[in-house]
């Protein structure tokens, strides 16, 4: 039997991921990056990220995509997004708390692509619990609804889990009562202070899909998600760089690998590590044969199948075909660390 | 827009990204935002608007795909073609007298 793996590999990126920033004006209980409020020291700065920004550019990346931390906590965010918004189609993932009119006006101006709000329920008292911040289901509600008057383009994003699954069809209401035409379901990732309260909030695969299909969408209503049979394998396109310059292939692999730091080398030599080439290769023990059609990418997510079984080539647990009984409510406990290794020689 | 009277050309200020492991062409047209991937026909005929007149633009297109359709398909596939990149914002027109 021929081996999986990609029908072709990039020669060089074409979308990127950062993250401005790990802080954060909110406390969320589930946040991957573990955020807090204020910036450390080694944090890339607006030059270091200014020079970034050109040398992807002249590697010829053309999508950006920017998360956090909470992007517009940091005071130069704006300026680097103008900066960014000339020659990246951008896109920015928020909390949304900090949008208000007059900088939702700045992001018309500055021609930002799509702004992604989360909203982690319908129910405000919910939503403010993960958050830990009274009143930050309002100011995010209240930005979405500037973001779709002003015309920008903007979806809803929540993560799925037990104390949201409930409300999946209100979240989706929600979104189409806000105007946004685009709702997306994220999984779970035991990442962060997430992992941490994993037995609290986590789901079997069967709940989740249960929820999924229980979805009613309204007229127009576009739903992302990410299970069967759209699990892919993003690795062979995604580059990404955290707060502190280091290149991580994937915002989702932030604790488990480092191609080394875009202020020490290029970023093209972090693109040529071993590690990194083998993940965008695709080369994995088993595919979803829907899911590898629908996605163009064999094994799904290289994240959670590695947070699951602790090897690179592992099946992605979250698909229901390749899953082969793995409960996903309990998480293997060399996970609860900060940067996680599996026991056992490397696989 | 096509018209036989004038030149296509790139519309100023987008970005392109040839990607030919997959057959295909990202452009990023940053007002407003959006980002298309071309296909092969699509990419070749955006390159063939490199400011040239509509019948230069035509021969060329006509000699390259002339192993793949007759010069009848070729014309309806260029005049799609161009429509569509048009449309989007990814080529002007510059009328000629």
């Amino acid at each position: 039997m021929a081996p999986i793996e990609n029908p072709f590999a990039l020669q060089k990126p074409l979308k990127l991921s950062i993250c401005y920033t790990e802080t954060c004006n909110l406390s969320c209980q589930h946040c991957y990056a573990d955020c807090s409020s204020a910036k450390a020291s080694a944090e890339l700065n607006s030059e270091e990220w200014s020079r970034f920004l050109d040398e992807i550019a002249e590697l010829g990346v053309v999508y950006l995509y920017i998360e956090g931390g909470e992007p517009f906590h940091r005071p130069d965010f704006l300026p680097f997004l103008a900066s960014a918004s000339n020659r990246f189609f951008t896109e920015i993932r928020t909390n949304g708390t900090l949008i208000t009119r007059d900088v939702t006006a700045r992001l018309k101006e500055i021609g930002v692509g799509i702004v992604l709000v989360d909203i982690l329920s319908p129910r405000a008292e919910v939503h403010d619990y993960f958050t830990g911040t009274q009143g930050s289901h309002a100011r995010a509600c209240k930005a979405v609804t500037y973001l779709v008057e002003a015309g920008i383009e903007t979806q809803l994003l929540t993560i799925l889990n037990r104390r949201n699954v409930d409300d999946l069809q209100g979240y989706i209401d929600l979104a189409h009562r806000l105007g946004v035409k685009t709702a997306g379901v994220l999984r779970p990732y035991p990442l962060g202070r997430f992992k941490y309260r994993w037995n609290e909030f986590s789901l079997s695969l069967d709940e989740m899909h249960a929820a999924l299909d229980a979805l009613r969408l309204p007229t127009g209503m576009k739903l992302m998600q990410s299970w069967h049979p759209n699990d892919g394998n993003s690795c062979w396109q995604m580059a990404a760089v955290n707060a502190f310059g280091d290149s991580i292939g994937c915002a989702y692999l932030r604790e488990y690998v480092d191609y080394g730091n875009i202020k020490k080398v290029s970023f093209m030599e972090t693109w040529e590590h071993p590690l990194y080439r083998e993940l965008r290769s695709g080369r994995v023990k088993e595919t979803c044969p829907s899911c590898s059609s629908s996605q163009g990418s064999h094994g799904g997510c290289r994240s959670t199948a590695y947070a699951f079984h602790g090897a690179w080539d592992a099946p992605d647990p979250f698909d229901r075909t390749l899953n082969h009984g793995v409960d996903l409510r309990v998480l293997p406990e060399w996970l609860l660390q900060p940067h996680p290794k599996p026991p056992g020689p490397p696989r | 827009m096509f018209s036989p009277n004038g030149c296509y050309s790139h519309t100023p200020n987008l970005r392109v990204r040839p990607v030919k492991e997959m057959k295909s062409c990202v452009v990023f047209r940053p007002n407003p935002p959006k980002l298309f991937m071309l296909n092969l026909n699509a990419w070749l005929i955006f390159e063939l608007c490199d400011g040239s007149s509509l019948d230069d633009v035509t021969q060329r297109y006509r000699k390259s795909v002339a192993a793949q359709m007759s010069e009848r398909e070729a014309d309806r596939h260029l005049e799609t073609g161009i429509r569509n990149l048009h449309d989007e914002g990814l080529i002007e027109l510059k009328l000629t007298d």
